[in-house]
């Protein structure tokens, strides 16, 4: 008996030391993350008279980065102004020429295209370019260059710099290089000009401003490399190296793509020196750190205890909760990220567009904007995105029951459809599970059974993928956000709907009318706004009778920050998605450590 | 298991109160699995085929007693619902990896020579991997579903039961009624099966109790880490996560499921001890001589 109630009582005391023990180290990390994270954010110059002890943290770092000879080390008598802003995905890769994913989160403060381009106010904002002028049908384009701007390695800026960055740029040809299709070729006309001839006519000034693929860099890359030419495999790795030879506000000074990059102050900026140069702010911060928080709960957390400054994703559900939190801000601006539903247009019963069309009036949208995205989005008018050009208002599908039941009966499934639809989406994307679900539940309404399916991107991309050749074996209903790689309706409804676009038209679609609508009207983007527009609506129009995909909504872009960062409104633009304008930033109100 | 081992853990289980919980949860567990479709308060909700935009993240009351959830649904429905999927796991999982791995360890220490040599080759290749590493790679290549996660986690999991076996039957094989029997001309399927098995089972079932609560948990993982069941299927691991991004507002959709996890696994594993205990020589004497059995 002894025996046994001792075993007993050691198996209970066994299970209650464990979860002690469980506690004990999760208070223990939990503690260690709070403490330690301002410590190692604060440089090791901070004067022993400030409140923090001087930290020996060998860690710091801005300053430690052994590369990168600090210029300010030696004048600064006052504490470096740190901001840190969490993002969700780790960085990508460092070449600015291929570079087309995460990355441009910090390549936009490091490296300058020609021109920036704010989508709102539908104007440019002059970069490494001052001035830039087209001939009639926009198919010769001369850009003038911004005299004294300086490399991070001190190289001069020079119409040949321009010319070597976006040639290296399009003769690697991956990434964004195919933004470069129109030019024919290069002129250097002299030291601050350059002249763009073009295959056929397009908006060279958008392409220049482009998220993706338009930065400028130094030429003397190939020195540092130690290789033979620009486009040497040398010169990536050197880049990949976390070496940067932008001209930018601020500079790379530590690469840890998976954890953090930090850049400094370049105090040499030709933007800290202009008077009323709309980016830039006298008390932008010294150091930007980026660090990775892969969870918008995690985020929301370091972001209430100090530990991060700006927050890239916040929960939604918890956005009204923090706009009545007194010591944060909250910024809301459109996003110009949509989310679609693709159908496979080549798979019965989906070939047959009253089908289509009856899916279109079972969804409801209101409901899965509210569902999804706690109302932060707004519904979607047409596959191009609320706030850019090219937006309609009159392409919404009207939520109505009965008249999708009809449509379907007049396709001549007045019972519903007899087969399973399958959607897929992307697992672990919590607003596309909402979004499916709700769709499952709505179509079922219909009399049409969804089965939904979370599967790993890459997954899903093979499957897609085989739909051009074997539509039968690929998915139903895709669900899949897009957003531009510079700002333009061609971007969108030529990848996803255009015959030739095989990567991106997962809809399968074919029309050689819509087709013809969409390469006139590029054309004629800069020379003929007016009717440029006047051909997208009419080839959204048709994507409205055709549906081959559902544009479900518009996404916004919420940043939560801590309050003492000023002027982050005009620190976000949609043209270039995830990316914090850091010299534009106030931090003179920022409590700093 | 012969009826003395029975007798022998019900005096045990009786003797021992934290036994006896867990046997409690254990039998409610499997109740609740066999009969949860017919007593769900919201049945459509449970199954995860309508959404209530009205009553989105409603707190814990008495119409929904584990609250709703992001899609408006009542959590405990979903969380009853889900006991029959993880009595289904820990059923599939434990039961089929005792299909592979009990024939192959009888077989492989029965014969012995070669053929029990690749055999158990074989099975420490599996044992090579961590289990639940192994699991998630399959898991992650068969796609996501209930079959498969049973697949996933039953593949890893039999090499276990295997090298159990094989342990077992090498030290009977050589007992003085197995020689009796292969005097007697038996076939040696027959010995393997009538003479051998049953005596060298009673270690493999009580691994086997011990292994339902810890089947349930790594499907819950692999739920939780996106390559199990599918949504809206409300197994619990994937309800846990379900309530993740909105733990802020909303404590309740990933708790309960949780706790569900917690206690169901708690419950298998005192079983299992008392088991464990039972199946002890020294303790079974003691409990002879002492004349309480």
């Amino acid at each position: 008996m002894s025996y046994q109630r001792l075993r007993g009582v050691s198996k209970t005391t066994t299970i209650i030391l464990s979860i002690v023990v469980v506690l004990v180290v999760v208070g223990a990390i939990i503690y260690m993350t709070r403490t330690s994270k301002p410590t190692e954010a604060t440089p090791t110059q901070t004067p022993p008279s400030s409140t923090q002890p001087p930290s020996p943290a060998k860690t710091t770092a801005a300053s430690s980065a052994p590369s990168s000879p600090s210029p300010t080390t030696a004048s600064t008598a006052k504490k470096k102004t740190i901001v840190i802003y969490a993002s969700l995905s780790e960085m990508t890769g460092a070449d600015p020429s291929t570079e087309f994913s995460n990355s441009i989160l910090w390549m936009c403060l490091v490296y300058e295209p020609l021109l920036w381009y704010d989508p709102l106010k539908d104007e440019f904002i002059p970069a490494l370019a001052v001035k830039w002028e087209s001939n009639e049908n926009g198919t010769i384009w001369t850009f003038y260059l911004r005299k004294g701007v300086k490399f991070h390695d001190g190289t001069p800026l020079t119409a040949e710099a321009v010319k070597a960055s976006i040639e290296r740029t399009i003769a690697l040809g991956q990434g964004a290089a195919f933004i470069w299709d129109p030019v024919e070729k290069i002129e250097v006309i002299d030291d601050y000009t350059i002249r763009f001839y073009l295959k056929y006519p397009a908006a060279l000034d958008k392409i220049a401003a482009s998220a993706y693929g338009a930065w400028i860099f130094s030429p003397k890359i190939v020195e540092y490399a130690g290789a033979k030419n620009l486009t040497d495999p040398k010169v990536a790795e050197w880049f990949n190296a976390g070496h940067d030879a932008g001209s930018g506000p601020y500079k790379l000074v530590k690469w840890d793509p998976e954890n953090e990059v930090v850049l400094e102050k370049n105090p040499d900026w030709w933007g800290w020196k202009l008077k009323d140069y709309p980016l830039a702010s006298p008390n932008a911060p010294d150091v930007f750190i980026v660090k990775i928080v892969k969870d918008a709960v995690t985020q929301e957390r370091l972001l209430l205890t100090g530990d991060i400054h700006i927050a890239q994703y916040v929960p939604l559900e918890d956005v009204e909760k923090l706009k009545n939190n007194p010591n944060v801000q909250v910024v809301i601006k459109p996003s110009f990220q949509n989310l679609l539903m693709l159908i496979n247009t080549k798979k019965p019963p989906l070939d047959n567009v009253l089908v289509r069309r009856a899916i279109a009036h079972a969804i409801p949208y209101e409901d899965i904007v509210k569902i999804a995205r706690a109302g932060l989005a707004r519904v979607a008018s047409g596959p191009i995105p609320y706030g850019m050009w090219g937006h309609f208002e009159d392409l919404r599908y009207e939520y109505n029951i009965t008249l999708a039941k009809e449509l379907l009966a007049k396709a001549g499934y007045p019972n519903g459809i007899d087969r399973t639809l399958l959607l897929v989406y992307t697992a672990g994307d919590i607003y596309e599970k909402r979004t499916a679900e709700v769709i499952k539940a709505s179509l079922a309404k219909i009399g049409i059974k969804v089965e939904i399916r979370p599967m790993s991107w890459e997954e899903q991309w093979s499957l897609a993928q085989s739909g051009w050749e074997n539509p039968e074996a690929a998915q139903d209903l895709f669900i899949f956000y897009w957003w531009p790689t510079y700002i333009t309706p061609f971007d969108f409804l030529y990848n996803m709907f255009h015959s030739d676009s095989k990567i991106f038209n997962l809809c399968y679609y074919e029309n050689p009318e819509f087709n013809k609508l969409i390469e006139e009207a590029v054309t004629l983007e800069a020379s003929n706004r007016e009717k440029a527009l006047e051909l997208y609506h009419k080839a959204q129009k048709i994507l409205y009778e055709d549906v081959p995909a559902i544009p479900l909504w518009d996404s916004m872009d919420i940043r939560v920050a801590v309050k003492g960062i000023g002027n982050l409104d005009k620190a976000i633009n949609p043209a270039y998605p995830t990316v914090i304008f850091a010299q534009v930033l106030d931090v003179s109100g920022l409590q700093q450590g | 298991m012969a009826l003395e081992d029975f007798k022998i853990i019900l005096s045990l289980i009786k003797q021992n109160p934290v036994s006896l919980t867990g046997l409690v949860i254990v039998a409610g567990f499997i109740v609740v699995g066999v009969l949860a479709p017919y007593i769900l308060p919201y049945p459509e909700d449970a199954w995860g085929e309508v959404y209530h935009l009205e009553k989105r993240f409603l707190p814990p009351s008495l119409e929904h007693p584990f609250g709703t959830d992001d899609m408006g649904r009542d959590v405990f429905s979903r969380v009853l619902l889900g006991a029959r999927f993880s009595l289904i796991i820990a059923v599939g999982v434990v039961g089929l990896a005792l299909l592979i791995g009990v024939p192959m360890g009888l077989i492989a220490g029965y014969l012995g020579g070669r053929v029990g040599t690749i055999l158990m080759r074989i099975t420490d290749m599996f044992l090579a991997f961590p289990p639940l590493l192994l699991a998630i790679a399959l898991a992650a290549t068969l796609g996501r579903g209930l079959v498969n996660t049973i697949i996933a986690l039953a593949i890893s999991w039999w090499p276990w039961y295997a090298r159990l076996v094989y342990v077992q039957v090498n030290s009977i094989k050589s007992l003085p009624y197995v020689d009796a029997a292969k005097i007697i001309g038996l076939s040696p399927l027959a010995i393997m099966f009538k003479h051998v098995l049953p005596n060298a089972l009673t270690p493999v079932t009580v691994q086997a109790a011990l292994d339902m609560g810890s089947a349930i948990l790594e499907a819950a993982g692999l739920s939780f880490l996106g390559v199990g069941v599918k949504p809206p299927t409300p197994e619990w691991g994937l309800l846990v996560t379900e309530g993740w991004s909105s733990i802020n507002v909303a404590w309740w959709i990933s708790l309960f499921p949780g706790l569900a996890i917690l206690v169901t696994v708690l419950g298998f594993n005192l079983l299992a001890d008392a088991l464990r205990e039972a199946s002890d020589p020294r303790l079974r004497r003691i409990l002879l001589i002492s004349g309480r059995v």
